[in-house]
C-alpha cells in the first residue's frame, strides 16, 4: 500500500521580483485604468485563479468570480451551513460540475436570498474550488511509523467494525463512543442512531449539538413535556415584539435578519429588544438594547417575570387552564425587583421595565434565541424561564407570539428528532419502558437491546462537576475503547482543549482508538486518528434536512461525491453508506449485531427508502413525518412537522390548542412519572420553572481581570473546515483575533493589529488585536472558529496557537450537559 | 535587509492601525448612521457590518472612496450584513498568490485588483424580483444602470 501524498492545490505564487515591483510602485494601489493595465501585465497568468476572472491585459472588465453563463442546469436543493434552512440551486455546467449557486426564489424562508456562505457554498465540492487543503478521497489507517497510508473501503470498514466488536467483548458496548453532528441528513441520523442503540448497543452516544442546543432542548422537554420551537419564521411578520436575548442573527443567521430588518419596516412596526453583552450588529438597531453582564440571564428573566406579574401583564385564564406551578414561580420572581435585578446584571432598572413593558403590553412576542442562553450560565433555566414569559402571558402558539430557539447546524433538528445520537427515535422517553418496546419491535431487535438509560454525553471535567460522567472522562480514564467522530471537529471545538488534546495523544497508552469520518484532509481532529474515512458531502448526497422552523427540506444531490472515479475501492461514500457499510460488516462478522431476522440493522443506503422506514417510526410520534414524502416536499418547498397523510401541511406552529405533552404517555423526558413537569392528572399542561440565578463558576479577579466571550463571524462556519477553504470567506476574517474595547486597548497600550497574549487558568493563545468597542470595558471577544492543529493553520499562523477553547471551561449545565462557553475570566498581555 | 523587513511592517501596522481607527471614528459619528437620502431607516445602523469590512475600507484601499463608504453605509443591504465580499468575492491573497492577507487586509502596494460586479451576481438573490412581473417588465443586461451600487434602497 502506497503512502498517501496529500494533493496540492496549485496556486499560482508572484515571484519576488514581481512583488517587490509592486511593492515599490504606490500607484498600484490606486484603481484607475492604467494600474488595470499595468495590473494586467502582472497578472496574465492570474487569469485562471478565482475562475477565469482577471483578463485585465486585454482590458476586457475584470468580472466578479462567479457568472451563470456556464450553467446548463439548476438542482434545487437547501443551504447545507445554518438552521435557517434556505433554499438554493446549485448550478452545474456541461461537465457535470458546480459552478454557482443562486437562492431559490419560491423558496418561503428565504424567498430567492442567501446570505455569504451560502452563495459560495459551492466552492467547498471540488479541489480546484478550495484556497487550500484537497478533499479526502482516500480512507487511510496508520503505518507501524504512524503515517498515513491508503487503504481500500473494505479494509477500513472491517477494522472498524473489528476494533468496535474488540471493544464490545473486553468492555463492553458503552465503551464504544459515537460522536456525530448538526449536519447530515434525517436519513443518515435515523441511520446511525439504529446501528448504535440497536446493533451496537451503546449508550454512549452524542453529538455536537451538545454544544450548540442542548439546553433548548431540556428547557423545551421540561416545560411543554417535549423538544420542538413551537413558532415559525412567519411569526415574524406577524409580531408586535421582537425579544431577541442570546443571539445575534445579523451575523449568524442573516436570513432570519432580514425578515425581522422588512417585518419592523411594515405598517406593524415591531419594537425591538436585544439582550447581549456586546454592541453587535443586532444590537445596534434595537429599540432597547440589554447589554448584560455575561452569565445573568436567569436573573434578568427572573426580573422581567416579576414586573409582568407585578403589573398583571399576565393571562390568567391561560395560566389556570394550561399551565402548572404558577404560584411557586410567583413567590420565586417576587425578590427579583428591577433594583436588585439591576445589581447582578449591570444594566438600568428602568431598562428592566421597559423591557418588561414591552412584552407585556405588545398584542404579541415573539423570542428568539441561541448560544448566549444555551452557552451561558444557566443556559436550560433561562430557556424554561423564557417559555414561562409567554405561557404567563399566553403569547403562544398563534402567530407572531412564541419562544422560538433556533440552532447553529442545518440539521441539528434532525438529530433530535431521529435520536441520531443522545435522544431516542422519534421525541421518544428513554425512560418510558413502553417507548423503548415500540422501537425495538419497529427495529425488529430483542427486547432490552436498546439501552434502558440516556446517553452519556460528550464533555464534562469531573474535578468541576463529579457528578457528570463523560466521553472525554472515559478518555481521561481509560473506559472509552472506540472513539468515533463523524461530521464534526472536537479537536477544535469542545472546551478546555489543552486536556483533550492530552488524552487523545499517541503518548497516552489508555487512549482510544479514534475513527475520524470527514469531508476534507486534513482537518484538525484527524490529527489524533487512527483511521480516517473520507466523506461526502452537501451536493454530493441527497437527503433531508430539517430547519429551525420544524420545515422539512430536500437537499438534493448535484454533483457525484468526490473521488467517484476511485470506487469501490477507494472515493468519498455519504456518510449513510458509510454507517450501512459498518453495519453490515458489523453483520456479517457477530451475530450479536444482528436484526432478528439474522440480517444489518441498516437495510438501505437508498436515501428515500431509509425516509420511508423513518416516517413509520415517526408515525404517531410529536415529530410525525408520516405525512411527507420527497415529491411532496419538493413541491411544497419543504414541509413542516408534525405533517400526516390526512393534514399534510398542518404543522406550521405547535401548541394552538394550549395542549403540552407533559402526560407521562406522551413526554420525551422524565426518568419517572412523578417528575416535576409530568402532569400528574394527565391534562398535558406546561409547567412554569421557579428557579434561582446561581452566580457562574468564574468571574473575573485581581488575576484574570477580563470576561472572554466567544462566538461566530458571518463568513465562518463553526470550525472551518469549510470556509477557510473559500478564498472570498477567509480574506475577509483570515486569522483569530481579539476584540478589546478602546479603553482597556489603551491601557494595555494595544493597537489593532497588534499581538496578544490571551491567558486563562487553562492555557494561553496569541491573536491580533482589534480594538473595538463591540465589547465594554473588562470583556474581551475571540471567535471560536479557529483551530490550530491543521498544518495549513500552523503554517499561516507560524505555529502559533489560536484556538480559543485551549482558554474556555470545561464547566457544562446542571441539566443538559451544555459547556459555558460565553464566559470564563482572562488576561491580556501585549505579546 | 532585515531591519527595513521590519521597518515595513512596523509601519504596515501602524498605517493599518490608523486607517482602521479612521474608518471606525467615521462609522460611529454617523458614517455608519443614517441620513435622509439613505436606504436605511432612523434606527438602522450599518456600523457594525462597515467596521467589519476592515480588510476592504482600510489600508490605502477604498476609504478615501467618500461616495462609496457613504452609499455602502446608507444601504439596506448592509443593513442585511452584505458586505463587500458577497457580490465582489475578495481580491487579495489568493489572486497575488499570497498566503494570506493581515488582520486589516493591507499589503504596502498590493491594493485591489478591482472587479465589476456583473448581473448574475445580483440575481444570485435577485431573481424573483426580474421575473416577478411586477418588478420588472424587461431585461435589462445590468443591474446598476438603473440601482445606485452600494445603496440599495429596497
Ligand atoms: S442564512 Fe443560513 S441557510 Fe441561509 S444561506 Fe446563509 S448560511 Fe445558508
Amino acid at each position: 500500500m502506497a503512502t498517501h501524498k496529500h494533493d496540492q492545490h496549485p496556486v499560482k505564487v508572484f515571484t519576488q521580483a514581481e512583488l517587490k515591483e509592486l511593492k515599490q510602485d504606490p500607484q498600484l494601489c490606486n484603481h484607475e485604468r492604467r494600474t488595470f493595465l499595468k495590473w494586467g501585465a502582472l497578472l496574465t497568468s492570474q487569469a485562471i485563479v478565482g475562475g477565469g476572472v482577471l483578463n485585465l491585459l486585454t482590458g476586457e472588465e475584470a468580472m466578479a468570480d462567479d457568472t451563470f453563463v456556464n450553467v446548463v442546469s439548476w438542482v434545487k436543493s437547501v443551504c447545507g451551513y445554518c438552521s435557517v434552512g434556505c433554499g438554493l440551486e446549485i448550478g452545474i455546467n456541461a461537465a457535470g460540475a458546480a459552478v454557482a449557486v443562486r437562492g431559490n426564489a419560491a423558496h418561503p424562508t428565504n424567498a430567492g436570498r442567501v446570505c455569504v456562505k451560502g452563495l459560495y457554498e459551492h466552492k467547498i465540492l471540488a479541489d480546484q474550488d478550495l484556497r487550500v487543503g484537497s478533499r479526502g478521497k482516500y480512507p487511510m489507517s496508520r503505518d507501524a511509523s504512524g503515517n498515513w497510508q491508503n487503504i481500500t473501503w473494505d479494509e477500513a470498514t472491517t477494522l472498524l467494525a473489528q476494533k468496535i466488536i474488540e471493544a464490545t467483548n473486553t468492555a463492553g458496548p458503552d465503551s464504544v463512543g459515537i460522536y456525530n453532528t448538526g449536519q447530515w441528513t434525517i436519513e443518515e441520523y435515523y441511520s446511525m442512531g439504529k446501528l448504535g442503540k440497536g446493533a451496537i448497543k451503546t449508550s454512549t452516544m452524542d453529538s455536537n449539538t451538545r454544544l450548540c442546543m442542548a439546553a433548548a432542548v431540556y428547557g423545551y422537554m421540561s416545560t411543554f413535556g417535549s423538544d420542538g420551537p413551537p413558532g415559525c419564521y412567519d411569526d415574524i411578520e406577524n409580531t408586535d415584539c421582537f425579544f431577541l436575548i442570546g443571539t445575534n442573527p445579523a451575523e449568524m443567521h442573516p436570513q432570519v435578519w432580514r425578515r425581522i430588518i422588512q417585518a419592523r419596516r411594515s405598517a406593524r412596526a415591531p419594537r425591538m429588544i436585544v439582550v447581549d453583552p456586546r454592541r453587535t450588529a443586532t444590537a445596534r438597531s434595537a429599540d432597547l438594547h440589554l447589554q448584560l453582564k455575561p452569565g445573568t440571564n436567569v436573573a434578568l428573566m427572573n426580573g422581567i417575570l416579576q414586573q409582568l406579574i407585578a403589573n398583571n401583564w399576565i393571562d390568567s385564564a391561560y395560566i389556570n387552564a394550561h399551565t402548572r406551578n404558577f404560584n411557586a414561580l410567583a413567590a420565586k420572581v417576587a425578590a427579583y425587583t428591577p433594583t436588585y435585578v439591576a445589581g447582578i446584571t449591570g444594566l438600568a432598572a428602568a431598562d428592566i421595565q421597559t423591557a418588561a413593558q414591552w412584552i407585556g403590553q405588545s398584542p404579541e412576542v415573539w423570542s428568539m434565541f441561541i448560544q448566549g442562553v444555551y452557552q451561558s450560565m444557566g443556559g436550560t433555566d433561562t430557556v424554561r424561564l423564557i417559555c414561562a414569559m409567554h405561557l404567563i402571558t399566553g403569547k403562544i402558539g398563534r402567530p407572531g407570539s412564541s419562544p422560538f430557539s433556533i440552532t447553529g447546524q442545518a440539521t441539528a433538528m434532525s438529530n433530535r428528532e431521529t435520536g441520531g445520537s443522545s435522544a431516542l427515535s422519534g421525541y421518544r422517553n428513554y425512560y418510558n419502558p413502553a417507548h423503548i418496546a415500540e422501537v425495538e419491535q419497529l427495529w425488529n431487535v430483542a427486547p432490552g437491546t436498546i439501552p434502558a438509560h440516556a446517553t452519556t454525553v460528550i464533555t464534562s471535567d469531573i474535578d468541576l462537576q463529579p457528578t457528570i460522567p463523560s466521553m472525554v472522562d472515559m478518555m481521561r480514564n481509560g473506559t472509552l475503547k472506540v472513539y468515533w467522530v463523524a461530521c464534526t471537529n472536537p479537536s477544535v471545538t469542545l472546551p478546555d482543549l489543552d486536556k483533550y488534546h492530552d488524552y487523545l495523544s499517541f503518548s497516552n497508552p489508555a487512549r482510544p482508538f479514534v475513527v475520524v469520518q470527514d469531508i476534507f484532509d486534513p482537518m484538525e481532529s484527524m490529527h489524533f486518528a487512527d483511521l480516517f474515512l473520507p466523506a461526502a458531502q452537501w451536493g454530493e448526497k441527497t437527503g433531508t434536512y430539517t430547519c429551525s422552523e420544524r420545515r422539512v427540506n430536500l437537499g438534493r444531490q448535484a454533483v457525484q461525491p468526490v473521488g467517484f472515479e476511485l470506487r469501490p475501492n477507494y472515493g468519498a461514500y455519504s456518510d449513510l453508506e458509510i454507517i450501512k457499510m459498518v453495519s453490515d460488516k458489523l453483520a456479517a462478522f457477530d451475530f450479536r449485531f444482528r436484526d432478528q431476522a439474522g440480517g444489518s440493522l441498516v437495510k438501505s443506503a437508498d436515501p428515500e427508502t431509509v425516509f420511508n422506514e423513518w416516517k413509520l417510526v415517526s408515525t404517531g410520534k410529536i415529530c410525525d413525518m408520516s405525512g411527507m414524502t420527497y415529491a411532496n416536499i419538493a413541491a411544497n418547498s419543504g414541509i413542516a412537522w408534525p405533517s400526516t397523510p390526512a393534514n399534510v401541511l398542518g404543522g406550521k406552529r405547535l401548541y394552538a390548542n394550549g395542549l403540552f405533552n407533559t402526560n407521562w404517555n406522551r413526554a420525551q423526558y422524565g426518568k419517572t412519572p412523578t417528575a416535576a413537569w409530568i402532569d400528574p392528572d394527565g391534562l398535558s399542561r406546561a409547567y412554569l420553572w421557579a428557579v434561582d440565578y446561581v452566580a457562574p463558576p468564574e468571574v473575573p479577579d485581581a488575576s484574570y481581570p477580563f470576561w472572554l466571550n466567544t462566538g461566530r463571524v458571518i463568513e465562518h462556519f463553526h470550525s472551518r473546515t469549510k470556509t477557510k477553504r473559500v478564498a472570498q470567506l477567509h480574506e475577509m476574517v483570515p486569522e483569530n483575533y481579539v476584540e478589546i474595547s478602546t479603553a482597556d486597548a489603551a491601557n494595555l497600550g494595544v493597537i489593532t493589529g497588534d499581538l496578544v497574549k490571551v491567558t486563562s487558568r487553562r492555557g494561553e493563545i496569541v491573536v491580533k488585536a482589534k480594538v473595538t468597542d463591540t465589547v465594554k470595558a473588562g470583556a474581551v471577544f475571540i471567535p471560536m472558529h479557529f483551530g490550530d492543529l491543521d498544518p495549513i493553520d500552523v503554517a499561516e499562523n507560524n505555529g502559533r496557537k489560536v484556538s480559543v477553547n485551549r482558554l474556555t471551561m470545561n464547566y457544562v449545565d446542571k441539566d443538559c450537559a451544555q459547556p459555558i462557553y460565553k464566559h470564563c475570566a482572562v488576561k491580556l498581555a501585549k505579546a | 535587509m532585515m531591519l527595513s523587513r521590519t521597518f515595513a511592517s512596523i509601519f504596515k501596522v501602524f498605517l493599518a492601525g490608523l486607517l482602521l481607527t479612521s474608518a471606525s471614528v467615521w462609522a460611529a459619528k454617523g458614517g455608519g448612521a443614517t441620513t435622509t437620502t439613505s436606504g436605511v431607516l432612523p434606527g438602522e445602523d450599518t456600523s457594525y457590518a462597515i467596521e467589519k469590512e476592515y480588510s476592504c475600507l482600510t489600508g490605502g484601499c477604498h476609504e478615501t472612496n467618500t461616495q462609496l463608504l457613504t452609499d455602502h453605509a446608507n444601504s439596506l443591504m448592509t443593513h442585511a450584513m452584505v458586505k463587500c465580499n458577497a457580490c465582489h468575492g475578495t481580491h487579495t491573497a489568493s489572486q497575488l498568490g499570497l498566503p494570506k492577507p493581515n488582520l486589516t487586509g493591507y499589503y504596502p502596494g498590493i491594493g485591489a485588483i478591482g472587479y465589476v460586479v456583473g448581473k448574475d451576481r445580483c440575481l444570485t438573490c435577485h431573481s424573483a424580483q426580474l421575473l416577478s412581473a411586477a418588478g420588472h417588465r424587461s431585461n435589462p443586461t445590468t443591474c446598476t444602470g438603473c440601482h445606485v451600487p452600494h445603496m440599495f434602497l429596497k
